[in-house]
């Protein structure tokens, strides 16, 4: 989904350590996890902190990532990776729909963000001012806007209201729409079971007047 | 002296300087001004923004609050709308994604920000209310509806109408969508 990672800053050769490397770099991942998780902004997340919290020293750190933009990149290919699965079986559904079933899509793919919330408020937070994330998290989004489109041009939806849009637009509309729901409101402390429910629902309806009628 | 401040800084962010770039030094620089000038007017870069910025943002409410306090819409209405508010807001996204960057990180600006997208949930959540029947097909309350659609709209002029120029096609294809949508929500809502 995302473009390939560049090579490593240090490439370990030695196949025989390819294990060694993996556990160290989830060891780092779930520190940046934590420490997201805990309210640290990526803004203010240091390597230092990062080493510490995982337990390692800075020097082998950077044996591993080139910096914490790189952390960030893996956390971020591995939610791509969870949500791609769920994309495609959501729209391998063929039509007619019903609500309960959009409901259900829906519901499976807010979830995902909820449970992952602080790493794509990292994402998104470091797309702002970071043009490599901003390529990588803009290639996610463009690609549940292409498949999204896909769908819409398979079923044939008919424009109702305002001539003049496109699959494409009712498409990139409805995945920014989910993306900002998530982010903004079901990422919020104060977003409880109930709200976020209800923010499905309302991410629902919005599928649904465009779904129902295909 | 404040107004040359303000639009060098805001050329700066149209050439694509991102705020995190923007220092004072640059802006010194492109109004022709020395530091001291700077801070006889601005406390710092930060207050430039928000200067810039509560511009765009009264004329974006303006809009709304007119369109909203219309009492019969039809759909053409709502599309007209739509593409008032996104061509004020995409010809000042520059100034609108530096405010919502900010915003990313910066508690204050957070708080700032996320007042006046509350102020756009609140105008359409009572948009949404007036038309809700006990019939109606919804199933979102409004409240929420006004949020998810005030943050949507928010993320398609700063994201998707930010890089397209006026005449793209994809710009009233985007306003096209929002309406269509706008639409069968309202559809939904009246005709049960």
């Amino acid at each position: 989904l995302i473009p390939q990672r560049r090579s490593r800053a240090v490439t370990v050769a030695a196949s025989g350590r390819s294990e060694e490397r993996a556990q160290i770099e989830a060891r780092v991942a779930a520190a940046a996890r934590a420490m997201l998780e805990d309210g640290v902004s990526y803004t203010a997340l240091s390597v230092s902190d990062l080493a510490a919290e995982a337990g390692l020293p800075r020097t082998l750190f950077y044996y591993h990532f080139r910096d914490k933009r790189e952390v960030l990149e893996r956390l971020l290919e591995d939610v791509v990776a969870e949500i791609d699965v769920v994309a495609r079986q959501f729209w391998a559904h063929k039509p007619p729909f019903t609500r309960a079933a959009l409901r259900k899509d829906v519901g499976q793919l807010t979830a995902i963000w909820r449970r992952h919330g602080s790493i794509l408020g990292a994402i998104a937070e470091a797309a702002a001012y970071d043009d490599v994330i901003r390529r990588g998290y803009g290639a996610f989004i463009d690609n549940m806007i292409a498949i999204t489109a896909e769908q819409l041009g398979q079923s044939e939806y008919r424009i109702r209201f305002a001539p003049g849009t496109t699959h494409e637009a009712l498409a990139t509309t409805m995945i920014w729409f989910c993306e900002r729901a998530c982010l903004q409101i079901g990422g919020r402390a104060e977003t409880d079971d109930a709200a976020f429910a209800d923010m499905t629902e309302a991410l629902t309806d919005i599928a649904w007047t465009v779904f129902e009628v295909i | 002296m404040p107004e040359r401040i303000l639009a060098a800084s805001q050329g700066l962010l149209e050439e694509g300087t991102s705020f995190t770039e923007l220092s004072i030094g640059r802006i010194c620089q492109a109004t022709g001004i020395s530091r001291p000038t700077f801070y006889a007017h601005f406390r710092d870069k930060r207050a430039v923004l928000e200067r810039l910025a509560e511009d765009v943002i009264a004329a974006i409410e303006a809009i709304v609050t007119g369109f909203w306090q219309h009492p019969a819409i039809a759909v053409e209405d709502q599309r007209a709308a739509l593409r008032a508010i996104a061509t004020v807001w995409c010809s000042h996204a520059a100034v609108m994604r530096a405010i919502a960057e900010l915003a990313a990180y910066d508690p204050e600006a957070e708080r700032t920000y996320r007042a006046f997208i509350g102020r756009l949930a609140a105008m359409t959540t009572d948009r949404f209310a007036a038309f809700q029947r006990p019939d109606g097909e919804l199933k979102s309350s409004p409240e929420m509806l006004g949020w998810v659609i005030a943050w949507g709209l928010e993320r398609m002029c700063n994201e998707v109408g930010a890089g397209l120029a006026p005449d793209d096609p994809r710009f009233e294809a985007m306003i096209s969508a929002m309406t269509e949508i706008g639409w069968g929500l309202v559809s939904k809502l009246a005709l049960p």
